[in-house]
């Protein structure tokens, strides 16, 4: 990668679908997961010159964990800047995108589902549960990060998935339709 | 409950991955608008482009320091070179005085500061001044001119161009059969010139002086002060004598100040890449600030290019044809460019980055030097050394302020300035 502006268009067009997932998922806000998405490709553009991509499609992952990396960590600052609160209600139907393939679109609805069940949770019980299950961060990484102890992190993970499997069983019969 | 959890996280995981939202506008002009101007790219440049410009500059500037010896030793004056320059006998000594009356024939005395032949050419120069015989010359050929006469005894700072060489000193009456002993107090001057100076004037001429002279002295002075050279060499680099990925090279300038004939003073220009390795653990992350928090650095390779200045204090410890030497000083390095190679682990994932660091930085006093060599005289003019060396790091230099040793040998090359 270089400050070559295309390839740079290039990468941002390629991954911000990728990085606004992934964004969206800490923050729970559209238009502040798309601020969070673009901040971090300044940040990478402006201030990451010396990784070298390739063609190579380990040096793909290695750019993809890298590129999660910083959108979670700038979508955390996001979070810890504007002291946000935790917002009330689901998420609006308009951020959801629909798949061209109606085969998918059962499954694609489920997993919209889900994603939505875990900003049901605590924002504090959110991020614990977010890191740890679906980006594999460790409890210590994750007391570093949030500023707290590994037990709390623990303890956090554990409400986490009893809420979470509460919510489940609560809609076991749709899930299992859609499954 | 672990199975649950585990197909619970697994679900969630997938929904992560597979879940849909609308990606909205392109923001790139926004984004675009805030990055910085584009500049050449830093990481991965054409490599083959660089080698060149490299090979030139390198190639450049080994051509610059040959010319630099070359004209130096073209336009040094030759009754000064190196070794056996200039024999006087001085009056400092009642053994060496050249007794006035001794040298003229017919016994007129040889007045002080009379110049009884003084050819101011590059290759010879013979003047009697103040008692003293200066005789100078490369090859020594001014000794079949060196005459005395009686007419100038009494005309002071007479020129005697006239004056026709005498090829045989064994002629003057006054110090024929005279005897001669000649002491050098710094190095012997070659066979040759005592040979032909068997009849010469620097001894105890007079009777009294010839009843004193037990050991009269000749001095010849080394008067090389200041000297020039250049200087090439390769040395492995390491970090806290951990393994070293290939040997780095030098190339550079250095000049020196003989104060006494034992000791000198010496700096030297160097320009220097250095090839090293170094695991993880000492490698500081203190000026990483482009690297992510929970990026490990495992291991690094680096290629430094440093321009190095050592200033060095150097004593010729045995002194013959040859000089064994020690010496030791301080280097100060100028980094100008940095490219490592890191190997990370991100949350137990390992992975390879680039790093490119052009900018420079200053480390005064980075490095106690010690070294010692063989010195060696080629040619009319000219010194060789061998100097094996080994730099002791007393900072960390680069990104990642690593202490660097650097040992291995330097082969140099000097010519004297003259005065």
């Amino acid at each position: 990668m270089n400050k070559d502006h295309k390839c740079q268009k290039i990468l941002y067009e390629h991954y911000r679908g990728y990085a606004l997932k992934v964004s969206f998922r800490y923050l729970y806000r559209y238009e502040n997961a798309l601020d969070a998405v673009n901040d971090s490709f300044v940040k990478i553009f402006n201030h990451f010159p010396g990784f070298n991509i390739g063609a190579d499609a380990d040096n793909e992952k290695i750019w993809m964990g890298w590129l999660k990396k910083i959108i979670i960590n700038t979508s955390i600052d996001a979070l810890r800047r504007a002291s946000m609160l935790p917002e009330i209600g689901g998420i609006p139907d308009h951020v959801w995108n629909t798949p061209d393939d109606s085969n998918r679109t059962d499954q694609v609805l489920l997993y919209n589902d889900l994603i939505a069940m875990i900003k049901r949770l605590q924002p504090n019980y959110r991020l614990v549960f977010n890191l740890y299950v679906i980006d594999g961060y460790s409890h210590t990484e994750i007391a570093d990060m949030l500023n707290i102890s590994v037990g709390t992190s623990k303890s956090n993970l554990s409400r986490a998935r009893g809420l979470l499997q509460l919510n489940i069983k609560k809609t076991e019969g749709k899930i299992s339709c859609r499954m | 409950m672990q199975d649950v959890n585990e197909n619970m996280d697994e679900l969630f995981r997938e929904a992560a991955d597979n879940y849909m939202l609308k990606e909205g506008e392109s923001s790139w002009n926004e984004i675009s608008g805030r990055l910085t101007s584009p500049v050449a790219p830093p990481v991965t440049p054409a490599k083959k482009n660089n080698n060149t410009k490299k090979y030139f500059i390198i190639g450049g500037f080994v051509v610059l320091c040959l010319l630099i010896v070359m004209f130096l030793n073209y336009y040094a004056p030759t009754n000064n070179k190196r070794g056996i320059t200039t024999i006087s006998n001085q009056n400092k000594d009642a053994n060496t005085r050249i007794d006035k009356h001794s040298l003229v024939p017919g016994g007129k005395p040889l007045q002080e500061n009379k110049n009884v032949r003084e050819e101011d050419t590059k290759n010879d120069t013979v003047s009697l001044h103040r008692n003293t015989v200066l005789i100078s010359s490369t090859t020594y050929p001014g000794l079949d001119h060196l005459a005395y006469t009686a007419d100038i005894a009494d005309n002071r700072d007479h020129p005697v161009t006239n004056v026709p060489p005498v090829t045989d000193l064994s002629t003057f009456p006054a110090i024929k059969d005279q005897p001669v002993h000649v002491s050098i107090n710094e190095q012997q001057p070659p066979a040759g010139l005592l040979k032909e100076f068997k009849y010469g004037v620097y001894s105890g001429l007079s009777k009294d002086s010839v009843e004193k002279a037990s050991t009269p002295k000749l001095n010849i002075h080394n008067k090389r002060r200041l000297y020039y050279g250049m200087l090439a060499g390769a040395g492995f680099t390491t970090v806290k004598s951990q393994s070293f990925s290939r040997p780095g090279f030098d190339l550079g300038l250095i000049t020196g100040y003989q104060f006494t004939p034992r000791s000198s003073v010496e700096i030297s220009l160097l320009y220097s890449h250095k090839y090293y390795y170094t695991d993880g653990q000492y490698f500081k992350m203190d000026k990483m600030n482009d690297m992510p928090p929970d990026m490990e650095v495992m291991s690094v390779k680096s290629k430094t290019s440093i321009f190095e200045i050592p200033v060095k204090f150097k004593f010729n410890i045995l002194q013959n044809k040859s000089i064994i030497y020690a010496a030791a000083g301080v280097s100060s390095y100028v980094l100008v460019n940095e490219k490592n190679d890191y190997v990370t682990s991100t949350n137990g994932t390992m992975g390879n980055m680039q790093g490119n660091y052009p900018t420079t930085s200053g480390y005064f006093a980075g490095a106690i030097n010690i070294a010692a060599g063989y010195e060696h005289v080629i040619g009319k003019n000219g010194i060789i050394r061998f100097e094996p060396y080994i730099t002791i790091p007393t900072k960390g230099i680069g990104i990642g302020s690593l202490p660097i040793t650097t040992s291995g040998m330097h082969v140099l090359l000097t010519g004297a300035s003259h005065k």
